[in-house]
């Protein structure tokens, strides 16, 4: 398990709780604050375990820092439009982990600084539900070649 | 530079329309709209309109699922449209109550 897993479940609970707390109509900032929340559970889920391949543990930390939001993105779009030739299960559930991450993004970017659009609670039960599934799904293929891949393409120039 | 995508609407137009005749009564509407995300790169962004009994049943990410897999089967985002596919969604009694004008 990364050294970031647990604060990327930690985050992905607080999503939740954000989104659900509100009885009632929800209020515009648990909605936009759950989504951003979603999204960095996710970044942090990959960049935790993206750093874990870096031996010295006391260095971990400082090399999250390089990872960058839109190398990110460049990587994930790039793995969730690849095609393979033949079936390939593991890469089909990596690409919907990227197009997620991409997605989330997207929507965190709106959640945090597009004040024209609302937010209903289906919309933000929909991503959660959709980082949920990306955090199962990691976890089954987290150590295949081509997860670990992902995770270094999210430091290349492109 | 225009993604390949923007001059092939049409593609994307009916494809919204054969997913949308596959999905009702679930679906009621999908609308799109071709545009650059936040970061700047072009995508298309599906709006789709859920029925109430959807939710209600508690099959709105099954229903989701469902459509973003018949879009994917009709078209070819990355590598031919060269636009990444967003979708969000609203039921219909949602829809109601926030009376959002990209909605309407």
């Amino acid at each position: 398990m990364g050294l970031g897993m647990s604060f990327a479940d930690e985050l992905l609970e607080q999503a939740y709780h954000l989104a659900q707390k509100d009885t009632g109509p929800p209020k515009e900032a648990s909605m936009r604050r759950a989504v951003s929340t979603a999204y960095y559970a996710l970044f942090h889920l990959l960049i935790g375990d993206a750093v874990v391949n870096w031996n010295r543990e006391r260095d971990r930390a400082k090399l999250g820092r390089a990872f960058d939001h839109g190398r990110m993105k460049a990587a994930s779009k790039e793995v969730g439009g690849r095609k393979s030739a033949a079936p390939d299960p593991v890469l089909d559930q990596l690409k919907e982990i990227a197009k997620t991450f991409v997605l989330l993004q997207d929507w965190r970017l709106l959640a945090d600084y597009d004040n024209s659009k609302g937010w209903s609670r289906d919309d933000v039960d929909e991503a959660l539900r959709l980082v949920s599934e990306a955090f199962e799904t990691w976890v089954l293929i987290r150590h295949e070649d081509v997860a670990q891949d992902y995770l270094i393409s999210f430091l290349l120039k492109r | 530079m225009m993604p390949p995508g923007y001059y092939r609407e049409a593609e994307i137009k009916a494809a919204v329309e054969e997913v949308e005749k596959s999905l009702a009564p679930r679906v009621k509407w999908i609308r799109y709209k071709i545009d650059q995300d936040f970061g700047g790169d072009w995508a298309v962004y599906f709006q789709v309109l859920l029925s109430d009994e959807v939710s209600a049943s508690g099959k709105v990410h099954e229903t989701m699922k469902e459509v973003r897999r018949q879009m994917d089967e009709r078209l070819d985002f990355f590598g031919g449209l060269g636009l990444f596919p967003y979708f969000s969604l609203r039921t219909e009694s949602e829809q109601k109550r926030l009376l959002d004008p990209a909605w309407a």
